[in-house]
């Protein structure tokens, strides 16, 4: 037998697949009433950057080419020499944007908190190590530094009896240091608020609380969509099995989970069943209380209202878009509406999170922008 | 983990002054950025069931090799994010010609993360020439 079809049947058999998937299509991809410019997270390309498939340039040619205005830049991940590369590799960062178009928006940084194994460094060590990472946003154009937010608990006060909760630094403390350096370098932090935030937590007042008092405008926080997940990502289990977890284990977790188990309680429970380690990082807080809500526990895109002064970049964070134009996890047709209506006029950057196959990264951000641009096209 | 996380290239005994004194294999982070030596708590490789520990091995980064101890204040020596690690093996005689099943772990702190370090476990069947 053949596979090949004849002309005449490959024509039917796209009318007929015409016929019956009615494929989206969206009226407007052309201009938006509202301020708000879409940017690319280089993250979003990483199962492509390390499996050979892409490089930088690919990236920035790929974001240009469906119509993103912005980039912002992982450089842990790659700056040769980071964090001080040469002259040269600047010059030919800046040439590389130019070339597409392409404006610098947002350094995507961390604290390494925890560097040393058995003692925590003070806010003065931690400024100093952060100052490292300004200097380079600086010479790379990114004003906005995106890092730390809704991390600082864990990264400074987490576990309790730890050396680095013992130490007692504080997020303010840290701020206080770092404040005289993002002017020195005109570096703006947004705070990431990273799942599992809640938009009522106490950091969250903290954070607001430490602005206002400073009347600054050097800090302010950068919403992850994430936190608007009101469903278990589609692929979760299917992930954790392929890499051995075993289905009575996985399913425990995730039931667990929904019934809204303490994450301690869950994770003590699959050591006892002789977890293996994969099936403990999904019971661990970096595994499905970290990427995920139950239903006790989301945030209602309306929270966010009351942030959106605060909000200095956006981290348009999705896990799976499909053929359907929508995102499995994330309600974005309920959180855009309510930043256009606050006059958020910053940039969303795409962070895509899902399967790292290669090609997967320019399949899934052509159709989320394509959503994006269709909901602000709404305002 | 994906296999490329292990490279086929680099998989090869290694020779010092005329005598096979180990072998190496090669990593690439499965992480999402570059890290600092001193962020990695701990590792092994496991070759045909055979379990090599830390003390056996060296991290080899930028063409220098380190011991585990030395890397814990060695803040500023980076393992790049795209840059393989070679991982050094003591075993006298090294490795048979012929395919291997080969696995690698390590351990590294993630600062916004629980306490327990992070493990990464990668296994491939590779083949060692010489």
């Amino acid at each position: 037998m053949t596979n090949e079809l004849t002309r005449k049947e490959f024509l039917q058999t796209l009318a007929a697949a015409a016929a019956v998937a009615a494929i989206p299509t969206f009226t407007a991809c052309s201009a938006s009433k509202s301020k708000i410019k879409l940017g690319v997270c280089t993250y979003s390309y990483n199962g492509d950057l390390q499996q050979r498939r892409m490089t930088l340039e690919n990236c920035v040619t790929d974001m240009a080419d469906f119509g993103a205005e912005g980039i912002e830049f992982l450089a842990e991940a790659l700056v040769p020499d980071y964090p001080n590369p040469s002259d040269k590799w600047i010059e030919s960062w800046f040439g590389l944007l130019d070339k597409y178009k392409i404006k610098p928006v947002c350094y995507t940084g961390f604290l390494d908190t925890r560097l040393y194994k058995n003692r925590a460094m003070n806010a003065q060590e931690l400024a100093d190590r952060i100052e490292r990472d300004f200097k380079l946003a600086n010479r790379m154009g990114l004003k906005i530094f995106r890092g730390m937010g809704s991390s600082w608990d864990h990264a400074l006060d987490l576990p309790p009896g730890s050396v680095w909760a013992k130490a007692g630094v504080k997020m303010e403390d840290c701020f206080d240091k770092m404040l005289p350096l993002m002017d020195k370098y005109d570096i703006t932090i947004a705070g990431e608020i990273h799942s599992p935030e809640r938009l009522s937590s106490d950091l969250m007042k903290r954070l607001v609380d430490y602005i206002d008092r400073k009347k600054t405008q050097r800090i302010g926080l950068c919403v992850d969509m994430g936190i608007f997940q009101d469903r278990i990502r589609r692929n979760t289990a299917q992930n954790v099995i392929a890499q051995g977890g075993r289905q009575n284990i996985v399913d425990f977790i995730i039931k667990s989970f929904e019934e809204n188990v303490p994450q301690e309680k869950i994770l003590a429970e699959v050591e006892k069943m002789g977890g293996n380690p994969v099936e403990l990082r999904l019971a661990g807080p970096s595994g499905i209380y970290h990427g995920s809500y139950n239903s006790a526990n989301r945030n209602k895109p309306e929270e966010l209202a009351k942030y959106i002064p605060y909000i200095k970049h956006l981290h348009g964070k999705f896990w799976e878009m499909g053929e359907d134009l929508k995102e499995y996890s994330i309600p974005y047709d309920k959180v855009i509406p309510v930043l256009i209506k606050g006059g958020y006029d910053g940039f969303m950057c795409s962070e895509y999170e899902g399967n790292r196959d290669v090609f997967q990264a320019q399949i899934q951000l052509r159709r989320q922008h394509c959503m994006l641009r269709s909901l602000l096209a709404q305002a | 983990m994906a296999e490329w996380n292990i490279h086929d290239e680099g998989f090869k005994n290694v020779t010092q002054n005329g005598k096979i004194t180990g072998f190496q294999v090669k990593i690439q982070s499965s992480y999402y950025r570059g890290i600092a030596l001193s962020l990695i708590e701990d590792y092994e490789v496991t070759v045909d069931g055979e379990t090599f520990k830390q003390d056996q091995i060296k991290f080899g980064v930028g063409n220098r090799n380190y011991a585990l101890g030395e890397m814990e204040s060695l803040i500023d020596v980076r393992w790049p994010w795209l840059e393989p690690a070679v991982l050094m093996v003591n075993k006298p005689g090294g490795l048979k010609p012929g395919i291997h099943d080969v696995q690698v772990i390590y351990l590294y702190r993630v600062s916004y993360m629980e306490a327990r370090a992070t493990t990464a476990a990668f296994s491939k069947k590779l083949t060692l020439v010489m």
